[in-house]
């Protein structure tokens, strides 16, 4: 099986069946990813054009000179078999369809015509991805279905049965920080399926972690070995599209009815190790999370940098997601009303930056002073930073002593900065280079504080779940 | 009845779904502990096994038509007398046919009164993707208004048994919540795993319900079951 994927990623030469002259055209897009960024052999296939961005084409995958490792079909479904056949008379090992109307449109010929090629491909040694999908995201060896995809690689494996949803968890993704291994838009499934892919992924150097949007299970039974297996190598978080679906017979007992889809995914992923998200943001917020902080085992946790009101709802959000505001222990405060006798008293976690004027104390040391102790396991900082460059400048030096602290504490630390869309377009710029700072710093972000809680909740329910699987 | 037996009969009379006798006799390989209940075709057998059991006694209709027996006044508790047991019996047999005139009436199950516990459920039935999903809540007719249930796929580990006990709302009621005894939370653990190895050995099973089981300080026990088999 590794084999075959293999070629996926490093294939030696690509042919785009489809290959058009067309801007509009996604062979045109496809090509044009290919003979711009693969470093590997690349021909494009076209029965009309003479030639497409200035390269000659080949009628046929037959005409080629030599044998094509990876193929990518943007062809109509109606010429798909003679693809096939063209594809195993060059011994070609991975066909990626982005041709679709297959088994997806419900109609018996279309899913007759999947049957028959899938028949083929099996035949002839050729594995198929997709139909109906975008196919790859490898920035390592240049090839992106999306010109819009960092060049930068990074250690983020993604499957999606859906191209649309892996382009945004990309490009989404990408605007937070993070950068990715491997990215596959998988579609129907027919051949290389999600167990494959998160099987190839889980052992992959490259990937740290991984991260998947999931509509149909193909083989439910080896998905949980799988993912049991990747769970305690790598994090895996799982988004499940079509999770309210009824079953598909009629039940009458008492746990039939309380074992619906949703219900049975969630303790699926219980069993497994598998981060379960319910929407893409959340998806992209525990990728975050576990791209940016380092192993937590406790559910100890330290706020700062909120004034008044945001210290009170930060404390409700915590706790309501399950994270305890461990108390200012004893010898700490002993140690804060050294410095300063007032203060020291009354400091309480989530630390009130707001009380501290006039005190011998500024926020950074007290966050340092107590997040030190052992009693926590996490610091989540706020950073309220108004849209404007004065309110942006003092964010900025928030950031370097919060960043300062982190290094120091070798915890993980999470910041809460408001999403909040500012009426003056040249403040939307300063925003931007604040979370870019951020970012560089090495920083989970998130956009408020109920979030940053269930993402730190997580992340700490995943290493505690290894630690007990003894992984 | 073995397990084959009790299989056999149902395909040959072309039933998915057991009786309650069947259904015990089948769980009963599980090593799950089970209220031993036996089949009373006359008012005669039910005194005579009432008898031999001790009493107090339940009695309850056996009818492969009727799902919910005490919706139609299909069961009787607290038997204490020879006397009672046959006017449960006339009372049982002429309510459920009033109830619903179709049903196929096969007897009487007769079981000995089990002592009172807290009661629980624990189920199963197959998922189209994953196959068996094991199911745990408090029972009686509770699960199904508050749905306070925990759900694992089949094969569990102890680990996946343990949470599913602790992972429902109504845990502190079987921890001994004011006059609620403690249930032995082990017994319970050991029930589900059981449960998950007989699974893994019997595909046939496409639903199960053990509702309710008594649970107690030092055990449990299911007093009334239902299978639904796979079609042939």
């Amino acid at each position: 099986m590794g084999y075959e994927i293999d070629y996926l990623f490093h294939p030696r030469s690509i042919a785009v069946a489809g290959a058009s002259e067309s801007p509009d055209k996604t062979g045109h897009t496809y090509f044009k990813n290919v003979l711009e960024n693969f470093k590997g052999k690349s021909w494009p296939i076209n029965f009309r054009a003479d030639e497409v961005l200035g390269v000659p084409t080949y009628r046929s995958v037959r005409d080629l000179p030599e044998d094509v490792d990876y193929v990518i079909s943007a062809i109509p479904n109606r010429d798909i078999i003679d693809l096939v056949d063209a594809c195993v008379s060059k011994n070609a090992k991975v066909l990626h369809l982005f041709t679709a109307r297959f088994s997806e449109t419900g109609f018996e010929k279309e899913t007759q015509l999947e049957y028959e090629m899938l028949e083929k491909a099996r035949a002839g040694g050729l594995r198929i991805i997709g139909p109906n999908c975008m196919g790859l995201y490898y920035p390592r060896e240049g090839i992106a279905w999306g010109r819009d995809f960092p060049e930068e690689a990074g250690n983020v494996g993604i499957i999606s049965q859906s191209g649309g949803n892996g382009g945004e968890i990309i490009s989404t993704g990408a605007s937070r920080g993070l950068r990715f291994s491997k990215v596959i838009s998988y579609g129907n499934a027919l051949d290389l399926n999600e167990a494959d892919l998160i099987d190839y992924l889980a052992d992959d150097p490259e990937t740290e972690m991984i991260g998947g949007y999931i509509e149909g299970v193909r083989d439910g039974k080896r998905l949980v070995s799988v993912l049991r297996k990747a769970s305690r190598k790598k994090p895996v978080v799982l988004l499940k599209g079509g999770r309210t679906q009824a079953g598909t017979h009629m039940v009458s007992s008492h746990t039939a009815s309380m074992a619906g889809t949703r219900e049975v995914w969630e303790a699926m992923c219980r069993q497994t190790g598998v981060t379960n998200a319910n929407s893409l943001e959340e998806l992209l917020d525990m990728l975050v999370a576990f791209s940016t902080m380092p192993p937590a085992k406790g559910f100890n946790l330290l706020v700062g940098g909120g004034a008044g009101g945001r210290s009170v709802l930060s404390a409700d959000e915590c706790e309501e997601e399950g994270l305890h505001l461990q108390p200012i222990p004893q010898e700490v405060r002993e140690e804060l009303e050294k410095q300063d006798p007032f203060f020291g008293a009354w400091v309480t976690n989530p630390v009130d930056s707001s009380i501290m004027g006039g005190s011998n104390l500024t926020p950074y040391d007290v966050v340092q002073l107590i997040g030190e102790n052992p009693a926590y396991d996490v610091v989540v900082n706020n950073i309220g930073a108004r849209p404007d460059p004065a309110g942006q400048q003092r964010a900025t030096r928030m950031v370097d002593h919060t960043a300062d602290i982190a290094d120091k504490l070798g915890k993980p630390v999470a910041l809460v900065i408001s999403d909040v869309t500012p009426e003056d377009p040249s403040h939307f710029e300063v925003t931007q280079q604040l979370r870019r700072h951020c970012i560089d710093r090495g920083f989970a972000i998130f956009p408020n504080m109920g979030r940053a809680s269930r993402a730190v909740k997580r992340l700490v329910d995943y290493y505690l779940w290894k630690e007990a699987e003894g992984a | 009845m073995t397990v084959a037996e009790v299989i056999q009969k149902a395909r040959q009379d072309g039933r998915t779904l057991l009786t309650e006798v069947e259904s015990k006799d089948l769980l009963r390989e599980s090593g799950i502990p089970v209220m031993d209940t036996q089949l009373a075709r006359t008012r005669t057998e039910a005194t005579k096994l009432a008898q031999e059991m001790g009493l107090p006694v339940v009695l309850k209709i056996v009818s492969p038509e009727v799902t919910h027996k005490s919706d139609v006044g299909g069961v009787k508790v607290g038997l204490d007398s020879l006397r009672q047991v046959r006017g449960a019996f006339d009372s049982i047999v002429s309510s459920t046919q009033e109830a619903v005139p179709s049903a196929s009436i096969l007897g009487v199950s007769v079981q000995k009164m089990a002592d009172p516990g807290v009661e629980i459920i624990i189920g199963a039935n197959k998922d189209p993707q994953f196959g068996h999903v094991i199911m745990f809540g408090l029972g009686g007719v509770l699960v199904e208004m508050l749905k306070d249930v925990s759900l694992r796929l089949v094969p569990l580990t102890p680990r996946d048994a343990r949470e599913m006990v602790r992972e429902i709302k109504s845990l502190p009621l079987l921890q001994g919540y004011r006059n609620y005894p403690a249930c032995s939370l082990e017994s319970i653990e050991q029930a589900l795993l059981n449960l998950s190895s007989f699974l893994e050995q019997h595909e046939e099973v496409r639903e199960l319900d053990l509702n309710p089981i008594f649970c107690y300080s030092d055990g449990l026990v299911a007093v009334d079951a239902r299978v639904v088999l796979e079609e042939d």
